[in-house]
């Protein structure tokens, strides 16, 4: 059995009955999405490695179908007792700036039938503590807001396989919610 | 004959056939744009964000030489009226911050003779509102800032088909300007 290693200058096709592929190796690969159906609690990425594929990288659109401000907070390993994160805050309403920590792990926040966009970065630094870094597109219109939040989990971890985001309002993660998790293909 | 590969594919193969393993989803890079002369906008078409989910832009941008610099705008589906977005950003100037919300679709700018480094992201919310996050490295050496920007467009869509990166001063995406679009190819 031979071993080939493609290059992104190859081009697909071949003579005979060669195969050869054009794509990329290594890189930002899509590794799980979620679409929320029907109104939901939390949704949950599982099987996860951040051992080996060292950063992961979440999009998210939230809409928030309830009638009350939602927050939404990313829990690692199953541990998801709020108070057990941290995370410090910026957020920015037309000229005004706020800026605050709070005990648990808010990653994005929607007001009532209100929708948010954001991307989020995660990582395990390296003695073990879960981080993130997200940055939010919420509220719309002449109330278009921003919002950056930097946040980790008190204790470590030997690994993370599981991620998971929850709403602190009953069904707060709408239908038509959706997720797309990138993790760091390296090898 | 020209196969596709999968992410479960290993490396290897029998007879004349090559499976390759690689990341047959992600980030892959729709379109680039190297400009040769000084010009007013740049296109992207035929993009579908009801297939992709999220697209993200990389943009390396100077205005052409001379005193006037420019700033530049992200329109879609070809509505270029700018009182149809809102934008709210943060400014970082040495020890300065400023906050302030915009009813126009500001992705980045550069001073004249001078350049930008901006990231972007893209998507639709649930409900069909286009929103974006920038993050903007302008100016160099002791005028270095840094903006977050957060905007989105205020009428709902069925899919975006196109964006259009538009300079504020007539040739203002000077020769020399290079911009890559990314979709999340999720299938």
């Amino acid at each position: 059995m031979s071993i080939y290693i493609f290059r992104p200058s190859e081009v697909s096709g071949g003579g005979g009955g060669e195969t050869i592929i054009q794509g990329i190796q290594y890189g930002w690969e899509k590794y799980k999405e979620i679409q929320v159906a029907s109104d939901v609690d939390s949704i949950a990425f599982t099987d996860l490695d951040i051992n080996t594929d060292l950063f992961y990288h979440l999009m998210a659109v939230i809409k928030n179908p309830t009638g009350s401000y939602t927050h939404y907070r990313i829990f690692v390993e199953g541990d998801v007792t709020a108070s057990n994160y941290y995370h410090q805050y910026l957020a920015v309403d037309s000229t005004s700036v706020a800026t605050n920590r709070a005990n648990n792990p808010t990653c994005i926040c929607a007001g009532a039938g209100d929708r948010s966009f954001a991307s989020i970065y995660i990582s395990k630094d390296p003695d073990g503590y879960f981080r993130f870094f997200s940055t939010s597109n919420e509220w719309g219109g002449s109330g278009q807001g921003l919002v950056l939040r930097s946040g980790s989990r008190a204790g470590t971890a030997s690994n993370i396989t599981q991620i998971s985001i929850v709403s602190d309002t009953a069904g707060g993660i709408g239908a038509g919610s959706k997720f797309v998790l990138f993790r760091y293909k390296r090898t | 004959m020209v196969s596709l590969f999968l992410i479960s594919q290993v490396i290897g193969g029998s007879g004349t056939t090559t499976v390759i393993q690689g990341v047959e989803y992600g980030w892959e890079k729709v379109d680039e744009v190297l400009v040769d002369s000084d010009r007013d906008y740049i296109d992207f078409n035929d993009l579908d964000f009801n297939r992709d989910w999220f697209y993200m832009l990389w943009l390396a941008l100077k205005p052409p030489p001379g005193d006037i610099g420019s700033g530049y705008q992200l329109f879609v589906n070809n509505d270029l009226t700018k009182t149809n977005y809102y934008c709210q950003y943060l400014y970082s100037s040495g020890t300065s911050i400023v906050a302030e919300r915009r009813n126009a679709p500001d992705l980045c700018g550069a001073t004249a003779n001078d350049r930008t480094f901006t990231t972007c992201f893209m998507g639709m919310d649930p409900d069909g509102y286009f929103r974006y996050l920038s993050f903007v490295n302008r100016h160099t050496a002791t005028t270095q800032e840094l903006l977050v920007r957060a905007g989105s467009y205020t009428i709902s869509l069925s899919n975006i088909s196109t964006i259009r990166i538009a300079a504020t001063q007539s040739n203002g995406i000077g020769a020399g300007s290079k911009v890559a679009l990314f979709r999340c190819k999720r299938t």
